[in-house]
């Protein structure tokens, strides 16, 4: 069986920084990190091949050549192997475009099973894995939120749907999204990291994926950021000070007004 | 200084250990002196006494730049955490790694670093500190081993260590050349442990006397040649120094944090402190000197890793970064203004901390010595 895991690396929101003027965040790269949700995809693909040793974990990551530390992070913990695609033609995709590049890796692989994080921590569109699907020809299911069951046939996945919870099922091969909440994701160690020093990592360009420039990048991005900014922290807070009953009660008070909090005036 | 994407890694997993295992505990290991057992753990569990040691033995043989910047994030989360992780490395594992006999790191090595228990480092004694020459205690042979009596102090791990390498004079009449190593069980008959020094700081790793009164010790536990004591505890240090190094890199780069993030909030006279040019000033020169205390270190364990001799690299960087990080944390409780001498700050436990840094493994007087002793080698006519 092949498992193919696409990742990103991300700056590490909880430490972010960002800059007021250009209204981005501040790349920083001792702070980046695999986002959390593919590290949970990730999880997932390690945890399935527990029952089935004959699986095969590529991992793969479409980004700057500093990435090759997550993909480094994620044979440490168990993949395979790994493929970083790194081109100056790939700066500045949308997710679509990024999509595009991904499925130019993932087709030769034909894998049973791609798994990805239901979104990524800084871009946030949650759109990656649909796209991917949709170029590979393959079901998808995004946002799973459990461990799924693999059969001979397909996968039973679960996933939170509003207030409902889905039990799905999926032929393979087939694409899933998954969510940081299903899995603990495990942590290195250093004779893991060790270990996993000499793990084959191919580091493929636009030709070699057979893509043009033309189609790569934010060249093939139909979509485009037209400005981005950053909320202003504690805008319009309201502190409540005195006796802790008091404020309770103000906050109780302001709560049921609903209006403020964007509620519909339940209490 | 270019890193390989392991030694990137091992660094990530140690900042990642420390902000989220350490950084919580801290100030309450400082209080009650106790390290957790689950952290102890923890940091074993995660590869991080094993770094200088051969994969035969449990290790990972990850190098000693790697074990600098490991050693570096633990000590940002606690200075204490930080001597958990370099004694393995350095003082404890490397005269067994160096001059045990198979059979010896076998018996010693797996269990220093799964964490099972802590193997002490015991030169110093009352009156022979900067000074191995003036050591005291004796091991003098006997049947099947050596006796050995003296007493040790300041050891760190003495109230809990299993096992302690203790350099005794084997022929006292031979100076620095009738010094021998020996690996010492704890639990022997004659050895007793003092109640644990009240410290400044870095609470939380008991240090003590460690006295033997007639403890035999069998010839199976004497470490390399007799006599080969003096030379193996001077390497031994060399890398220790590195330790304390990165030990202080560490704790001086959260001082720093800490006084950035209070310049920034705290507004005196209607606007941040940091907008004061004094301020700004400290923090420039705080900077300066932790970037450059950083790299003297990693150089240094860069050098002994590409196998260079670097006694002088090291006493630099020890040198430099204790007395460095003295300075920056200074600097830091001053930025803190009154704040800073309060408890529960986190500067006050770095102040408190910090302090030993050039006085443990070799005063500054030592490194100097060191120094410049290389500088003039060869130089005199």
């Amino acid at each position: 069986m092949k498992i193919a895991v696409c990742v990103k690396q991300v700056p590490d929101m909880n430490k972010a920084r960002f800059d007021m003027k250009k209204g981005s965040i501040i790349r920083e790269g001792n702070n980046a990190v695999v986002n959390p949700d593919d590290l949970a995809a990730l999880e997932l693909a390690l945890r399935l091949r527990e029952d089935r040793p004959d699986a095969k974990i590529t991992v793969l990551s479409m980004g700057p050549s500093q990435a090759e530390l997550a993909l480094r992070e994620c044979l440490t913990l168990g993949a395979d192997e790994a493929m970083l695609l790194c081109d100056r033609a790939f700066a500045g995709a949308d997710s679509y475009a990024t999509a595009h590049v991904l499925a130019a890796a993932i087709r030769p692989l034909e894998p049973e099973l791609v798994l990805l994080g239901r979104k990524s921590a800084d871009g946030c569109t949650a759109q990656v894995a649909a796209a991917l699907a949709e170029m590979l020809g393959l079901p998808v299911v995004t946002g799973v939120d459990r461990m799924p069951q693999l059969s001979e046939d397909g996968v039973t996945v679960s996933r939170a749907v509003n207030s409902c919870r889905e039990t799905l099922f999926a032929a393979l091969p087939c694409v899933l999204s998954v969510d940081r909440s299903a899995l603990q994701p495990r942590r290195m160690n250093v004779r893991a990291i060790m270990a996993a020093a000499d793990k084959p990592l191919a580091v493929l360009g636009c030709e070699t994926l057979g893509l043009a420039v033309g189609e790569c990048g934010a060249a093939a991005s139909p979509t485009e950021v037209a400005a981005s900014f950053v909320p202003e922290k504690g805008k319009g807070a309201r502190f409540l000070d005195g006796p802790l009953q008091k404020s309770a009660a103000e906050l109780a008070a302001f709560v049921k007004t609903g209006k403020q909090i964007g509620g519909n005036g339940h209490e | 200084m270019k890193l390989t994407q392991e030694q990137k890694l091992i660094r990530k997993l140690a900042r990642e250990l420390a902000e989220k295992s350490i950084f919580p505990l801290a100030g309450e290991i400082d209080q009650t002196d106790v390290f957790p057992d689950a952290l102890h753990q923890e940091l074993a569990d995660a590869g991080l006494f094993g770094m200088t040691i051969p994969a035969a033995y449990g290790g990972s043989n990850a190098g000693v730049l790697a074990c600098a910047l490991a050693e570096e994030e633990i000590a940002r989360g606690a200075g204490v955490a930080e001597i958990y992780v370099s004694s393995p490395n350095s003082l404890s594992g490397y005269p067994i790694v160096a001059a045990g006999t198979e059979e010896q790191k076998r018996r010693y090595l797996p269990g220093m670093v799964s964490g099972a228990y802590f193997i002490a480092f015991a030169l110093t004694e009352p009156n022979a500190g900067s000074d191995p020459a003036a050591l005291c205690t004796t091991a003098v042979k006997t049947e099947g081993g050596y006796l050995l009596n003296g007493r040790k102090c300041f050891i760190t791990g003495s109230t809990f260590a299993k096992y302690a390498i203790v350099l005794a004079k084997t022929a006292p009449e031979m100076g620095l050349k009738g010094i021998s190593a020996f690996v010492v069980d704890l639990d022997s008959p004659g050895v007793s442990r003092g109640k644990g020094e009240r410290k400044m700081g870095l609470h939380g790793c008991g240090t003590g006397d460690l006295v033997f009164n007639n403890v035999f010790v069998p010839d199976t536990d004497l470490l390399g040649k007799p006599g080969g004591g003096y030379y193996l505890a001077m390497k031994t240090l060399d890398l220790g120094r590195i330790g304390v190094a990165s030990q202080a890199v560490g704790i001086a780069q959260r001082a720093f944090e800490e006084a950035v993030s209070f310049a920034a909030e705290r507004r005196q006279f209607g606007r941040p402190i940091a907008s004061f040019q004094s301020i700004g000033f400290m923090l420039a020169e705080m900077k300066t000197k932790l970037e450059a205390a950083r790299l003297l270190t990693y150089d240094a364990a860069a050098s002994i890793d590409s196998g260079e001799q670097a006694t002088c690299k090291a006493a630099m960087a020890k040198y430099y970064a204790a007395e460095s990080a003295v300075e920056i944390v200074s600097k830091a409780v001053q930025i803190h203004g009154g704040y800073g001498y309060i408890g529960g700050y986190t500067v006050e436990r770095l102040y408190r901390d910090v302090r030993v840094l050039p006085l443990y493994e070799g005063t500054s007087q030592i490194q100097q010595i060191l120094i410049a002793k290389d500088i003039m080698k060869g130089a005199e006519r």
